[in-house]
């Protein structure tokens, strides 16, 4: 007969598997430091990508001035500028990186207390049929 | 009210019934109207163009997941930017990289703001999307919204502007490309509409979260008033091309549109409002129970219906037992005497 309690459970386990994915299933192996340093390296290779694409950007909506006045132009001033415009970028990013990952950290490891949960009402469901079945093997055994 | 609220619950039970086929539907209008929107917009490449192209990549979205529709549709915009020219086309890739590195991978919702804004903006109620995702989103979905208005800004430049962008020789890149930057970048509109649509969805999102009555009335009304005031003022003091007929007519639209959403997602009934306050050892509760509407009547008139038909039941000297009620086992061994 289906047991109505583990289909239930299972049902859970299986939608809570869909809407986090394998990948946030995989977050239960790191801590907290470990999960959001890793993102932080990420997202300075991000931001570097990132600044030197909107250097790109910058260079091309000037190109006809950079063009006629690049030989004119402190080179040094223009090295320290980008320097600390990109310093500056890593910095804003970076704070809004470690929010927004510790909260996501925070928010899928208790998804994944929710889903640990529903694991063990499901091994409780399945000791529970373990044991019927040995009891009922018991007593077919004593009636034979 | 309450007709409109049957007509929810047929509506609701249809989707649950039938939703393996109405969710693909649902997918393959939207894709069909984003891509059709996108070629009228930019039409560059005749390929694309065609019905035919257009209708196999929609029906390929409705079967693949949502994702996919955001994508193919950027796939649409970097071909008809190819189609105009090689600098518009790496400008285009160079803008989408920067804009997932720097805000998308931050916002929630993005792929739906980044598909609705441009369309919301076309149609002419670029309105809606702030009172919308307001309404449904969270204060990071701004951050969505934002990134729609400037694909919009960017795609509507580019389509304006295709014959100025196009390629003639390498000679002419150079200016092409300080045209299209500075066209998209130095837009007054481009950044008023930014602002008005960041303001208004945080502002909708600050009103509606509020636990006062009518709140999301409130917060869809004011926003839309806010939006208009907004354009107005901004539009006049910056002296862009918006006519403010059409603003008027796109916050009275959202405004609609806004009231017919909070239908299905938040429906209330504040005449039955109750409030209760009780305690235990450590704190104090004051509680605000608002019942929802519901089919024909409202949970609260249900309870005190259920409540009244158990009551006279109870008093009713004789009443018949339920088929779950009946003793089978009793009556036959009742049965069997007699006999």
């Amino acid at each position: 007969m289906i047991n109505k309690k583990k289909v239930q459970v299972m049902t859970n386990l299986a939608r809570s598997e869909k809407n986090m994915g394998k990948k946030k299933l995989t977050l239960s192996q790191y801590r907290k430091r470990d999960y959001v340093g890793r993102a932080l390296i990420g997202n300075f290779f991000l931001v570097a990508i990132a600044y030197v694409f909107i250097l790109v950007l910058w260079a091309g909506a000037h190109i006809t001035y950079l063009l006629d006045n690049i030989n004119r132009m402190n080179l040094f001033w223009l090295g320290t500028m980008i320097l600390s415009g990109f310093l500056f970028l890593l910095v804003v990013y970076s704070i809004i990186a470690y929010v927004v990952y510790v909260i996501r950290y925070k928010t899928i490891q208790s998804q994944i207390r929710e889903y640990d949960m529903q694991l063990k009402r499901l091994a409780k469901i399945y000791k529970i049929e373990e044991e019927k079945m040995s009891g009922r093997q018991d007593t077919d055994e004593e009636d034979w | 009210m309450t007709l409109f609220a049957e007509f929810r619950e047929k509506l609701k039970k249809l989707y649950g019934e039938h939703s393996t086929y109405l969710l693909p539907v649902i997918k393959f209008v939207l894709a069909l109207v984003v891509f059709i929107s996108i070629n009228r917009t930019l039409g560059q490449l005749q390929v694309l163009n065609s019905i035919f192209v257009v209708l196999i990549v929609s029906l390929l979205c409705a079967v693949l997941p949502f994702q996919m529709t955001a994508i193919f549709a950027g796939i649409f915009v970097l071909a008809h930017c190819y189609a105009i020219g090689l600098e518009t086309v790496g400008v285009a890739l160079v803008v989408l990289i920067v804009l997932e590195i720097l805000v998308l991978r931050f916002a929630p919702e993005k792929n739906m703001a980044l598909l609705l804004t441009p369309l919301a903006f076309g149609l002419g109620v670029p309105c809606v999307i702030p009172i919308l995702f307001g309404l449904l989103g969270g204060v990071a979905s701004a951050i969505s919204v934002a990134a729609g208005v400037f694909i919009y800004y960017f795609i509507h430049f580019v389509g304006t502007n295709a014959g100025s962008l196009a390629f003639t020789s390498f000679a002419d890149a150079p200016a092409k490309l300080e045209l299209l930057l500075n066209g998209v970048f130095k837009s007054p509109e481009f950044y008023l509409s930014l602002a008005v649509c960041v303001i208004v969805t945080l502002l909708v999102f600050g009103i509606k979260s509020i636990a006062a009555s009518y709140a999301w009335n409130i917060a869809i009304i004011l926003g839309s008033v806010v939006y208009f005031i907004l354009y107005a003022v901004g539009g006049g003091i910056l002296q862009t091309s918006i006519s403010i007929a059409s603003v008027a007519v796109a916050a009275v639209a959202a405004c609609i549109i806004g009231l017919f959403v909070k239908l299905f997602a938040f429906d209330v009934d504040y005449k039955e409002m109750e409030q209760f306050q009780f305690e235990d050892d450590d704190y104090y509760y004051y509680v605000k129970a608002v019942p929802k509407v519901c089919g024909r009547k409202t949970t609260k008139e249900q309870f005190h219906q259920s409540k009244n038909i158990k009551d006279e039941s109870n008093e009713m000297p004789y009443h018949e037992e339920s088929s779950e009620n009946i003793d089978y086992e009793k009556k036959l061994e009742e049965s069997l005497k007699n006999l």
